[in-house]
């Protein structure tokens, strides 16, 4: 429809300040205008989003006996006096320029200097650091990525030699020094009581008399070889009539140990 | 006894030890098949005062043995059989009114004797546990308001069933410490059992009147005496003069304080364990007719000293370790 066609009648009725003349809204807050076009449909632009600081909507269209009365509602986001026409278009896309100012002014009831964004909100955390879903799919790469690389660093890790536990002495390493030291010198007490047990011990392994101690030096002490001896070792540590035994006495009495060959300890 | 055992001869020690204990020995085995080394615990508590604890299923001559080695040395023997119901005045007597004289007198329970047998300890409950292991550990109880002294000599062996553990009340470690030794027997050999049957087919009936009963093993003891209380008195003191070298303790006291460091070990031996390690070793010496002891004798009752002295950790337990295993560590890390 040629726009030069059209005439226009323009009834403007305020919803907020009958008073005033021209329409006028807080801002955040609808205000409604009625307009009289003899001709043509209008709409509300399709174009603008929430940035745009005057938005319009048609509320009722009422046939007239010439043209329509329509009823538009508009908001505001920011203080100011605004057209109505800048936010209107015509249905067939023709310009809204040809219709008389439609002026509305957006009022504010905050002072001049106060922040009156109304849209203004705290800004989420993740923004400063790409956003939420940049975080996600981070997150979900390195899920995957960080078991795969363990797995592979653990197949890729030189096979490293198992550690060697220190080996235990054995129990001719244990017993030789003893019997050398009881050759040379007086023995302590205490290396007196392990002679004694390790020479049981060492018989025990010698003649394979099981595993069980008490049951074994039992029956060693009535071995023909080893017992003998082990009475005469008993005698020399516990009987009090016995004498010390002299270097030479005891030279002999352990000379059978002092070359016994290492056997690792079960 | 053979000379080995006998070690350095010469001493009335030795003969006495040897007599005395191989006429016990022989005096017992008239009666009992096997359980010598039973015997053997059984002299060495007599001869060191100790007391001892004894573990095995029912049915193997437990009873017998005790009272047949108490009947060997003329002992006074009594046995009480522990149950739930049972109380303190059960075992160690009460005041009761005489209606004659209108005075209290004592009632002196069975705790009053030389050798009590205790049988299955474990099913009496705490409070009696304790009065009686009070008794064993003082040696004089309280009745009323007056202390009486227990006869001397005292020895409680209580018996205790491995296998039947609902309703029984665990002794705790610190009262089994009171025990010197605790002794786990074994079923006998085929043939000690079949000698077992073979001199239960020769038991013969008990009359009574025109009526009889069948004899059981408990008639058959031998009622001879072969020694009196002053005799194992006698053999008390000899045991005392068993000479304990310093390496001897050594090996003792070491076994002992390797218990509190082994990692399996949550509870390890008291200083008891030490004490009674050497005293029993003494006695079996003088049992085994030597004046002296040697490492033979602390490792032969290693087990029955220190076992039940000793808690394994859970963490052991659940790996299926035993004591007896732990023991076997210990033993080879003492030299």
């Amino acid at each position: 429809m040629p726009p030069l066609l059209m005439s226009l009648l323009l009834v403007v009725l305020t919803s907020i300040q009958d008073v005033d003349p021209m329409a006028s809204a807080t801002r955040g807050i609808t205000g409604s205008v009625k307009v009289q076009i003899e001709d043509g449909t209008l709409r509300g632009r399709a174009d603008l989003d929430l940035d745009s600081p005057l938005l319009v909507r048609v509320a009722s269209i009422q046939p007239q006996e010439s043209g329509s009365l329509y009823e538009l509602e508009f908001i505001g986001t920011t203080p100011g006096l605004f057209d109505l026409r800048d936010v209107l278009v015509f249905a067939d896309g023709s310009s809204t320029d040809l219709l008389p100012p439609l002026p509305v002014q957006i009022v504010s009831n905050l002072e001049d200097h106060a922040a009156s964004d109304l849209s203004m909100t705290m800004p989420p955390a993740t923004d400063i650091a790409g956003g939420y879903q940049t975080w996600i799919i981070i997150i979900g790469v390195l899920w995957i990525l960080v078991p795969i690389v363990a797995i592979m660093a653990k197949f890729k890790q030189p096979s490293e030699e198992p550690e060697v536990a220190p080996t235990k002495p054995t129990l001719a390493e244990q017993l030789s020094p003893l019997v050398n030291a009881a050759c040379n010198r007086n023995l302590s007490i205490s290396e007196q009581g392990q002679l004694e047990l390790l020479l049981y011990w060492h018989w025990q392994e010698e003649l394979d008399l099981g595993s069980d101690r008490p049951e074994a030096v039992s029956r060693l002490r009535h071995h023909e070889i080893a017992g003998l001896l082990l009475r005469k070792v008993e005698a020399w540590l516990h009987d009090p009539r016995s004498t010390t035994p002299t270097q030479a006495e005891l030279q002999d009495l352990l000379q059978p140990y002092r070359d016994s060959p290492g056997r690792p300890e079960a | 006894m053979s000379d080995i055992n006998a070690g350095t001869p010469g001493t009335s020690t030795l003969t006495e030890g040897t007599s005395f204990a191989d006429t016990v020995r022989e005096s017992v085995a008239r009666t009992v098949v096997g359980q010598e080394i039973v015997v053997e615990r059984i002299l060495i508590a007599l001869l060191t005062g100790g007391h001892l604890l004894l573990e095995g299923v029912p049915g193997i001559a437990k009873t017998l043995l005790v009272q047949s080695v108490g009947q060997a040395i003329d002992l006074q023997f009594k046995r009480v059989q522990f149950t739930i119901d049972l109380l303190p005045s059960d075992i160690l007597g009460s005041e009761i009114l005489d209606k004659d004289t209108g005075q209290f007198r004592v009632h002196q329970g069975p705790v009053f004797t030389n050798l009590l047998l205790a049988d299955e300890i474990n099913r009496a409950s705490p409070k009696v546990q304790s009065a009686l292991l009070e008794a064993m550990q003082e040696r004089k109880v309280s009745i009323g308001d007056r202390t009486h002294e227990l006869p001397a000599p005292f020895l409680v062996i209580a018996t205790q069933n491995p296998v039947e553990q609902a309703g029984t009340f665990e002794l705790p470690e610190a009262q089994l410490d009171r025990f010197m030794l605790r002794h786990r027997l074994n079923y006998p050999t085929p043939e000690q059992e079949t000698e077992v049957v073979r001199r239960g087919l020769k038991l013969k009936l008990k009359r009574q009147g025109d009526g009889a009963v069948p004899m059981s093993a408990f008639d058959a003891i031998d009622t001879s005496s072969p020694f009196q209380i002053k005799d194992l008195t006698s053999a008390m003191e000899s045991v005392l003069e068993v000479h304990v070298s310093d390496v001897f303790m050594r090996d003792c006291v070491e076994l002992v304080t390797l218990t509190r460091n082994h990692p399996d070990i949550e509870l390890g031996c008291s200083p008891r364990a030490a004490i009674s390690l050497v005293q029993a070793s003494r006695a079996r010496a003088f049992v085994h007719g030597r004046d002296y002891a040697i490492p033979e004798d602390f490792l032969a009752l290693a087990e029955d000293v220190i076992l039940h002295r000793m808690r394994l950790t859970y963490e052991a337990l659940a790996g299926g370790r035993r004591g007896e295993d732990v023991l076997a560590e210990l033993l080879t890390a003492l030299a």
